[in-house]
């Protein structure tokens, strides 16, 4: 068992570094308010169990399936919903969420962390705890299926 | 158009991450579970310090701040030998939710489970990960009455079970891949004992005949999932016919569909041998699809899920991940591995045995060697492949982690029928992904940093890969992207050097390499680079930038 004060070192140092990309990952799964519910059901979960998480070769993508977990348990959340297009990016399309919606959960993580948010592809390879060859090809069928759905051509 | 729809998709993006509020310790001190805390803790949350705060303040924060509350909590913690934490649990009927029809069931509200023995009087559940006690060892439940728990650690030599009341089999299951199961169901099944020996049956992990049941809610999500469940079966002891009584069996399957090709909009389950039945699905709309079915099942039949497209009734996809389910058997969802490799999300061990086997149209049935999918144990997280079922010619042949001293390896089994498996070779390598194929070439990346060649999936050979290389397949080669170069195969043994262009640096640089209608595509450094590469003509196509 780890000494308390190492495990509130390295549970804060952990929280520091890894909240905001566990609380993205999985905004981009479960939208914005039940991927944020999720992040910090993980992050409970992590607090509690964090002698067993901490010695993991990647805690940040256990939680992260902790979190996907606890977003698909939870039978008295909604169903992922992406929000509309905000007024401040009119150029926007109006469709844009609703498409991203009838993508697989796992395209659409894929999708927005690699195409929305810019992380590279090992970096959502590690916190998925898929391999890059995965990603790209949840990338590559989203953006068809995207491109699909808006009627664009590619 | 491409470009604009990911510019479209980053502002969107972009302006939804920036109005969301980091996760505060508040939030998360609210999510604490209650399984583990002493009546009368105090003071629960941890702490750490607010992202907005500079690292220089941050350091300070954590010393002064941090620290002392963590180390609070902690104090309060309850050691894990000593837990104490009891349960009362509430027996109430569900039968309104009940998907399985006339079967009884009853649900207690309890901590996670797996399995639940009764020794003496006393009932013991055992728990599993993620549940498992502060040092990492496992614990478990005991009550004198069956609704009082108490938590402990988990004795040596402790074998799981289930509990006879000599009218029914009970037992508490908890499959951590079953997601949407917060607390474990009380199961009981009307299971007729005509041997005297109830507990050679109903026993996960048990010799034969066993198996497992899984519970499911109607509203879970599943992956892949397919539970079975008997409305009445009689057995017989192992050296006799085992005798599936005829009444209604319900068997429920579903598929991830986001693994599916595009082009298929629907699942058709069929049985062989018996008329197709009674279920399809449209998976147009949806990620996932489920059939529910109903009818005379008996244990040697073989079901198979295929996907069709309905329109001109052609199958367009037969996954090569099994999809054969064999009647009888009860399958855990990763079990199944339909398409669940990738969104597997439980935790802890689990064990399926397959029962029985018949040759003669189930006029008399022999115990079966466990499957090799199905004999899986472990945490599938851990698993280096996925399991995959590649068929040659007239056999098939099934690979998935396997563990070979200590380690996880390859295993390799064959198969001309689907239902006898025979152990080929289990020590292939030791691989840190799934077997690819190409053509008749099977490749494996070893973590000994070679990869495994085969032609028939038996006989191995290794081609020096460096470890740290990116190594892709595509339907028309290998790509092995390496520090010294790019270099390409179509069989996997014999490699060419693809020259690459000055400017574009190292190949180890870039993010990624993947196929396209023009040829191969590389990304890296924000371009996107077009390599002209069939026939190996070395040709570089184009810098396109991408904007």
């Amino acid at each position: 068992m780890l000494p308390d004060e190492t495990r509130a070192d390295t549970f804060s140092s952990f929280v520091v570094d890894r909240e905001e990309h566990l609380r993205i990952a999985l905004t981009a799964r479960f939208g914005p308010d039940l991927g944020r519910e999720a992040a910090a059901d993980a992050l409970a979960y992590g607090w509690e169990h964090w002698d067993r998480i901490s010695a993991m070769e990647n805690p940040a993508g256990y939680l992260y399936r902790v979190g996907m977990n606890a977003a698909r348990r939870s039978r008295r959340r909604p169903a992922v919903v992406m929000p509309e297009v905000s007024i401040e990016t009119p150029w926007v399309e109006p469709g844009l969420p609703k498409a991203l919606q009838s993508l697989s959960p796992q395209q659409r993580t894929v999708v927005a962390l690699v195409y929305g948010l810019d992380w590279t592809m090992a970096e959502v390879a590690e916190l998925l705890d898929i391999s890059k060859a995965s990603v790209q090809k949840h990338a590559d069928r989203g953006m068809s299926r995207l491109r699909r759905t808006l009627g664009v051509s590619a | 158009m491409n470009a604009d729809i990911r510019n479209q998709i980053e502002s969107y993006y972009s302006t939804m991450i920036a109005d969301q509020r980091p996760v505060s310790p508040d939030e998360v001190s609210a999510r604490i579970r209650t399984v583990r805390p002493l009546p009368g803790r105090v003071d629960k949350t941890p702490r750490w310090v607010p992202l907005a705060v500079a690292a220089s303040a941050a350091v300070a924060v954590i010393a002064v701040l941090v620290v002392p509350l963590l180390t609070s909590a902690r104090d309060v913690t309850p050691p894990a030998v000593t837990t104490t934490t009891t349960i009362s649990s509430t027996t109430t009927s569900v039968d309104a939710s009940n998907p399985y029809g006339d079967l009884a069931w009853s649900r207690a509200e309890f901590g996670p489970l797996e399995t639940v023995v009764e020794v003496g009087g006393t009932y013991f559940a055992i728990g599993s990960p993620p549940e498992s006690a502060d040092d990492g060892g496992p614990y478990f439940w005991w009550s004198d009455d069956g609704t009082t728990w108490t938590k402990d650690l988990l004795p040596d030599s402790f074998a799981p079970a289930y509990y006879w009341d000599d009218q029914r089999q009970l037992f508490a299951v908890y499959d951590p891949a079953l997601e949407s199961v917060e607390d474990p169901t009380w199961m009981s099944l009307n299971v007729t004992r005509v041997d005297g020996r109830p507990r050679l049956f109903l026993q996960p992990s048990a010799g034969e005949p066993s198996f497992a049941v899984v519970a499911v809610l109607p509203d879970m999500e599943v992956d892949g999932l397919v539970p079975v469940a008997f409305s009445q079966i009689e057995y017989h002891t192992a050296d006799r016919p085992v005798v599936a009584q005829v009444g209604d069996v319900r068997v429920t399957t579903g598929a991830i569909r986001f693994e599916m090709p595009d082009e298929v909009v629907a699942q058709l389950p069929e049985f062989d041998g018996f008329s197709v039945c009674c279920d399809h699905a449209d998976a147009a709309g949806g990620e996932s699809i489920e059939f529910t079915f109903e009818g005379e099942l008996r244990f040697e039949k073989v079901w198979k899920v295929e996907g069709q497209r309905l329109s001109v009734d052609v199958i367009v996809y037969d996954s090569d991940i099994p999809r054969t389910i064999h009647a009888g058997h009860v399958l855990l969802p990763a079990s199944i591995g339909v398409f669940t490799t990738t969104e597997y999300s439980g935790g802890g061990d689990y064990a399926v045995d397959v029962m029985w086997r018949s040759s003669d149209g189930g006029q008399t049935y022999k115990p079966t060697q466990p499957e090799p999918l199905l004999a899986i144990a472990g945490d599938p997280r851990t698993f280096p492949a996925n399991p995959r079922v590649l068929t040659f010619d007239d056999r098939m042949l099934w690979y998935l982690g396997h563990w070979v001293g200590g380690r996880w390896g390859v295993g390799v089994w064959s198969s001309t029928d689907g239902l006898e498996w025979t152990l080929e070779q289990s020590n292939v390598g030791f691989i840190d992904s799934s077997i690819m194929r190409k053509e008749r070439v099977l490749v494996t990346s070893r973590s000994d940093g070679l990869w495994g060649l085969s032609v028939d999936g038996v006989s191995w050979g290794v081609a020096p890969v460096p470890n740290d290389s990116l190594v892709n397949v595509f339907r028309d080669g290998f790509v092995n992207v390496r520090r010294d170069g790019v270099f390409l195969s179509s069989d996997g043994l014999s490699w060419h050097r693809l020259s690459v262009p000055e400017g574009l640096g190292s190949p180890e640089s870039w993010e990624a390499l993947f196929p396209g209608s023009a040829g191969y595509r590389v990304t890296f450094f924000g371009s996107l680079v077009v390599i002209d590469d069939f026939d190996h003509r070395e040709t570089w196509v184009a810098i396109l930038p991408q904007s």
